[in-house]
């Protein structure tokens, strides 16, 4: 048998036991613009590529085809999408997926058509995102599939905060007078609240979000969503979030691999770039030393990340290199319900900051700047 | 990703230590153009790095077992932490893990400990610090900055290492401002071949033989800023000391310009008017932001910013080590040295 051949038969090995229908049910809740596929809102160029692109040239977020293939190989995990896309756009989306190899068990986009009349919903997400999250918790459970859940959104929106709010009304940590008033501050219409109220009373006390992941797509700094005390992992790119996933034992060997193997073929990634991101993973706390370790030496000089430069010499420096520096410990603790109406003000307002700010970088800094400078 | 240069980052140095050097790290990690090694105190550093849009993938960071100054201005601790930082980023370099340091250290402690950790690029040959200055328009290129060597203060350069100086400096020229034919000069007191020490004589005698870069003379340090060569070369103390005196006719000047612009309306009015005009002011004063000095001569680029260096300036700094490796610069300051070496000892048979 010649290498590749026994690596070929290993990793099919690996595969199937990944597939073990033993292992708890799972689901993966995930946004789809900015978290799995590269859109830019941020100029009419972009949006009309967006609505127009076909399912074959649909650019995705570097590593994620490769993650979320695999997360969706196991049998007993279900893979719902929540996106603000219009409706119109399902046929494409579900062609994606297909050419993809990504099995979505539950695809929900926004009717725009429906919402003519009513502007501030065409372009609010909270009651749209929450309402769709509570409607497939109900999907679920009328499956039999009461599973843990873990979620996958960007830092684009205010997923983090839709996330967090939908875990702790299902968990009832928020009653129905404050989610009532919280809704009117972020503009929701009546006929939303209601729905949304009425969905959630049709919903057992539960709390079954395990994790909200962030993907930092306009590379909002992490600090960010320090506020959302410990509850969000926010993540540079899909190899942290597999790295996370490992720790968790929801992501085998061979899904960090893929994703490894994803990156340095795709997007041109080298052995620096995934020592880079493991290790700041390892920083902040999004894996364990022990972990990172592991994956560092036992997993990528034996993929394709050999050959970009991850070979075992590289490896043990990485490893070497982890252990001088340590690990942080993310903050525990029992959940407690975040102040959303301060949340909610406080990402609008550095939404806002941010397009001050880019308009400001474009434009070069003029004399007047200059000369009323105090110090250089 | 791959074929990017390393740079590796000393975060000691600086009086804004470290939040200047992270902030500029990050921001280059951004442009991926790089691979930034900051060497530091990992969790401080951390800390530092959560507050920033910063990438991962090309900013990595190599834990060092120091502290950093409490205070802002503490020579003697910057220079402790430096003595400890500094030789843990040079061997980064020696083992091949970097192509570049960045440093904001104090220039002394960076030239004497690069010089004692990293090889000469050419046995015998002696490192150069060098500086740009500002200059009127050159015919030679579109390039507002000359380049001034040796600024390390080292005192008594000789006849050899100023053409030594020569060639770096002309390797430098052709490089990084993209001229293809440098003119070189000598600093002296006087313009004709005996003019100042016996040093700079005997360089200007050898010199003149120079076929890689077109050698101009002795040039007057008056001269300097009327862009009469693209290289001025001179002995180490001499070239600290023009430097410092550019540097502070600069700042008198931007605040002259200052004075005016606040203290009357028909001034500020009058400035307006003439702002392309002042606009060439501000280009003086830009010449301290330029990045920092590079330190030629050893078989790796040593960048020393000024410990005073803004975020801006540390950015541009990461920016210019980023691109003298990745057009060579080692190589054809090497190759220059090879060039004037054979010609020298051709010259003395």
């Amino acid at each position: 048998m010649t290498e590749s051949t026994s690596r070929a038969a290993d990793i099919a090995e690996q595969k199937r036991s990944e597939d073990d229908t033993g292992r708890p049910e799972i689901v993966y809740r995930w946004d789809l613009d900015k978290t799995y596929v590269q859109t830019d809102f941020s100029s009419v160029r972009g949006l009309l590529r967006a609505a127009t692109e076909s399912a074959e040239n649909k650019r995705v977020v570097p590593g994620m085809r490769a993650l979320l293939t695999g997360l969706s190989r196991r049998h007993r995990a279900r893979i719902i999408v929540v996106s603000g896309s219009p409706t119109q756009m399902r046929e494409r989306i579900e062609t994606m997926f297909r050419l993809h190899g990504v099995r979505c068990d539950k695809l929900v986009l926004k009717d725009f058509v429906g919402r003519v009349r009513k502007l501030r919903s065409v372009k609010a997400q909270v009651p749209y995102k929450l309402a769709a999250h509570l409607d497939t918790r109900a999907w679920l459970r009328a499956q039999d599939a009461d599973a843990d859940e873990i979620c996958f959104g960007d830092d684009a929106e205010v997923d983090a905060l839709i996330y967090c709010l939908y875990t702790d009304i299902v968990a009832r940590r928020v009653d129905a007078t404050r989610l009532r008033g919280l809704l009117d501050h972020v503009g929701a219409y009546d006929d939303e609240v209601t729905h949304i109220l009425s969905s959630l009373a049709a919903l057992p006390r539960q709390d079954p979000v395990r994790r909200v992941f962030i993907h930092l797509d306009t590379r909002s700094p992490p600090s960010r969503y320090a506020a959302y005390q410990g509850r969000v992992t926010a993540t540079f790119n899909a190899l942290q979030i597999a790295l996370s996933l490992h720790q968790d034992g929801l992501a085998g060997d061979v899904v960090l691999r893929e994703v490894a193997e994803a990156l340095i073929r795709d997007f041109r990634v080298d052995a620096h770039g995934l020592a880079g991101s493991i290790e700041d993973a390892t920083r902040r706390g999004l894996c364990s030393v022990a972990t990172a370790s592991q994956v560092a030496a036992e997993i990528l000089p034996f993929s394709d990340a050999a050959q970009a430069g991850f070979d075992a010499d590289f490896a043990d420096r990485v490893v070497r290199r982890l252990r001088q520096s340590g690990a942080c410990t993310p903050p525990q603790g029992p959940p407690e319900p975040l102040a959303y109406e301060q949340l909610f003000d406080a990402e609008h307002s550095f939404a806002l900051t941010r397009k001050i700010a880019r308009k400001a970088a474009a434009r070069v800094p003029g004399l007047r700047d200059f000369l009323e400078a105090d110090q250089r | 990703m791959a074929d990017q240069p390393t740079l590796v980052i000393d975060t000691y140095g600086g009086s804004a230590a470290p939040d200047a050097m992270v902030a500029a790290a990050a921001k280059q990690s951004l442009a991926g153009k790089a691979r930034l090694l900051l060497v530091g105190d990992a969790a401080e550093l951390q800390q530092r790095l959560a507050r920033l849009s910063y990438d991962p993938m090309r900013l990595r960071i190599v834990g060092a077992p120091v502290a950093y100054p409490r205070q802002t201005g503490d020579g003697l601790a910057a220079t402790a932490a430096a003595e400890v930082a500094l030789p843990i980023a040079l061997a980064l370099l020696l083992d091949g893990e970097g192509d570049a340091l960045i440093t904001a250290a104090p220039p002394g402690v960076a030239w004497r400990l690069a010089g004692e950790i990293l090889p000469p690029i050419v046995p015998g040959i002696s490192p150069a610090l060098a500086s740009v200055v500002p200059t009127l328009p050159r015919t030679s290129g579109d390039d507002p900055f000359a380049l001034l060597l040796d600024v390390s203060g080292v005192a008594g350069a000789s006849a050899g290492q100023l053409i030594g100086f020569a060639a770096m400096g002309a390797a430098y020229a052709k490089v990084v401002s993209g001229v293809r034919r440098p003119q070189v000069a000598l600093l002296s007191t006087g313009l004709s071949l005996d003019d100042g020490p016996p040093a700079v004589v005997a360089a200007h005698r050898a010199l003149k033989q120079a076929s890689e870069y077109q050698f101009v003379g002795n040039m007057r340090a008056v001269d300097i800023p009327r862009g009469y060569a693209d290289v001025v070369v001179s002995g180490g103390y001499t070239g600290h000391a023009v430097r410092g005196l550019l540097e502070g006719l600069a700042d008198l000047t931007i605040d002259a310009a200052r004075y005016a612009w606040k203290s009357k309306i028909t001034w500020r009015a009058g400035m307006r008017l003439l702002s392309p005009g002042v606009g060439m002011l501000k280009r003086v004063s830009e010449f301290k932001e330029y990045g920092g000095s590079p330190l030629l001569g050893l078989d790796k680029l040593v960048l020393v910013a000024d410990p005073d260096s803004s975020e801006a300036a540390l950015s541009n700094a990461i920016r210019l080590a980023g691109k003298c490796v990745r057009r060579g610069l080692r190589d054809e300051v090497a190759r220059q040295l090879e060039v004037t070496r054979s010609q020298w000892q051709g010259e003395q048979a």
